[in-house]
């Protein structure tokens, strides 16, 4: 097994860290000068121009915002599956896959938490790998 | 700066047209605007064009056959609103006293893309991780739906409206009303829509002659003035937004009301950009027609429908008229103004004095859209 075999195929490069626990987390970006939290980490800073950025875990949890199951699919995609808008906890929102009974789905505001899994296959037959979203399986 | 007047338009009936060249789309439409305005070919001192996904030189592309070689061409992209961009370059060249007469083209032949669900934006993260334009706007749907407590079934009342608006307009790509049961069976396209909750994909041309405002008499007794022309791009916010509210077109059209001094109370006619279903009550919203939460009443009471107090999309709109992308503003004001001139048929909205067009997309993340173009028209 080859060292490109090892390391996992992610649909957006450098978006998936780890944290002590290793738990995967979401990693932005924190602008130095400013504060702005970012998904994902950008070179500059839109607000004050500040190349200064840091690496930055976000939340792990967050806040369903709105979703949709998709039917008509990109060519290469596997369909149906289902999309969101998540407001993470610090106050960014990013749009992920989300893991749900497609057949019940989930109602808007429930917390979700993040989680990495699979996202498609490429061309080559590697599988490529995403952050997502699932409901939060409440303590009872 | 100087009034303009739309002296000339024309377009072809959107559809989908795989066997036929780019540029034979675009040609008949420039040449029948030209003739409608009562110009010779040599008048035409520069051709706006717009075109998302013609490629390079569209404008060039569709001139060539006419022989019309030799001036300033200026292509531009922007995405739904490049048609309205283009327009909108040419007003402000003409009132600035740059030109005299110049010519607007909106072209786009989208079954080069094939069929299904357009091509994402390369290198947008949001695309990367399965975002297409249908979820993105379900995504809005489904919000509003809870937020408003709007029904389906209420949604799918737009559809119906446009399918009923389109079977009076023979420049429609669907020409066939259809009922709330068919909407809501539907196959799913990306959920709460259904297939005709989306605009079709299509090609289509639409061409329109601007003249400088002291001009205008030599070719019509009918001119359309240009009364305002705005464009705005989306704010860049990282944080939460709330995407029930059409923040792009509520600020566009606060600016160019203001330019006007037109008011959302004085549009008789108006085309947006219904894409999809639940667009065309957000931007009743947005450009004033209604309060905020209310456009499904506005729908209901029949106010924007053929007859009703301010109709909106006789033409049918993006949901039947069809959508090729870049030519969709060029052809919402081409319909604006037979609707204004009185020539729009069996959907003439009656003694329609001021018009409205509305075209606004580009998915880009982190902006609500990538651009908005308003037009707001009168005789």
């Amino acid at each position: 097994m080859d060292a490109a075999e090892q390391e996992p195929r992610y649909a957006l490069a450098g978006t998936i860290g780890h944290d002590d626990a290793q738990r995967p987390r979401l990693m932005g970006g924190l602008c130095v000068q400013c504060g702005a939290k970012v998904f994902p980490k950008p070179k500059i800073c839109s607000a004050c121009w500040s190349t200064d950025q840091q690496d930055l875990a976000l939340a792990a949890r967050g806040r369903l915002y709105s979703f949709s199951i998709v039917h008509a699919a990109r060519k290469g995609w596997p369909s149906p599956y289902a999309i969101a808008y998540v407001d993470l906890e610090d106050g960014v929102r990013i749009c992920a896959p989300l893991d749900a009974d497609l057949s019940q789905p989930p109602q808007l505001d429930i917390a979700v938490e993040l989680v990495v899994g699979r996202l498609r296959t490429d061309g080559d037959g590697t599988a490529v790998l995403s952050h997502r979203v699932k409901p939060v399986q409440e303590a009872r | 700066m100087r009034k303009v007047a739309v002296i000339g338009a024309s377009m072809g009936r959107i559809g989908r047209y795989p066997d036929m060249m780019f540029q034979d789309l675009g040609w008949p439409a420039v040449k029948g605007a030209i003739e409608d305005a009562g110009l010779e070919r040599k008048q035409i001192e520069a051709v706006y064009c717009g075109s998302a996904y013609g490629g390079r030189l569209a404008g060039q592309r569709a001139l060539r056959p006419l022989g019309m070689t030799g001036i300033p061409v200026v292509n531009c992209e922007n995405a739904c609103s490049s048609g309205a961009t283009a327009f909108r370059e040419a007003y402000h060249a003409i009132a600035a006293g740059r030109y005299d007469r110049v010519l607007v083209l909106g072209i786009d032949k989208l079954s080069m893309l094939g069929g299904g669900v357009l091509p994402g934006q390369p290198e947008d993260w949001e695309v990367d991780v399965g975002l297409t334009m249908p979820a993105l706007y379900a995504m809005r749907a489904r919000r509003y739906m809870h937020d408003f407590s709007l029904t389906r079934e209420q949604l799918s009342q737009v559809s119906v409206k446009a399918r009923r608006h389109g079977a009076l307009n023979p420049f429609a790509q669907y020409q066939k009303p259809v009922t709330l049961d068919e909407v809501m069976a539907a196959r799913l396209v990306a959920e709460p829509f259904g297939l005709l909750h989306c605009c079709p994909t299509g090609d289509g041309a639409a061409a329109l002659v601007l003249c400088a405002g002291e001009l205008a008499a030599q070719s019509t007794t009918k001119p359309v003035w240009v009364a305002g022309a705005e464009l705005t791009s989306g704010l860049y916010v990282t944080g939460y937004r709330d995407i029930t509210t059409a923040q792009i077109t509520e600020r566009g059209a606060h600016e160019v009301y203001e330019e006007s001094g037109i008011s959302p109370q004085d549009v008789d006619v108006a085309e947006v950009h219904d894409a999809f279903a639940i667009a065309e009550l957000m931007y009743y919203e947005a450009l004033g027609f209604c309060k905020k939460g209310d456009a499904f009443q506005l729908l209901e009471s029949g106010a924007t429908s053929v007859g009703g107090r301010i109709p909106v999309n006789m033409s049918g709109g993006l949901l039947s008229k069809g959508h090729p992308v870049g030519a969709t503003g060029a052809a919402q004001i081409v319909e604006v103004i037979w609707q204004l001139r009185g020539q729009a048929g069996a959907r003439q909205a009656q003694g329609a004095k001021v018009g409205l067009t509305h075209c606004t997309g580009g998915g880009i993340a982190g902006l609500d859209h990538g651009a908005c173009a308003i037009t707001l028209l009168k005789t």
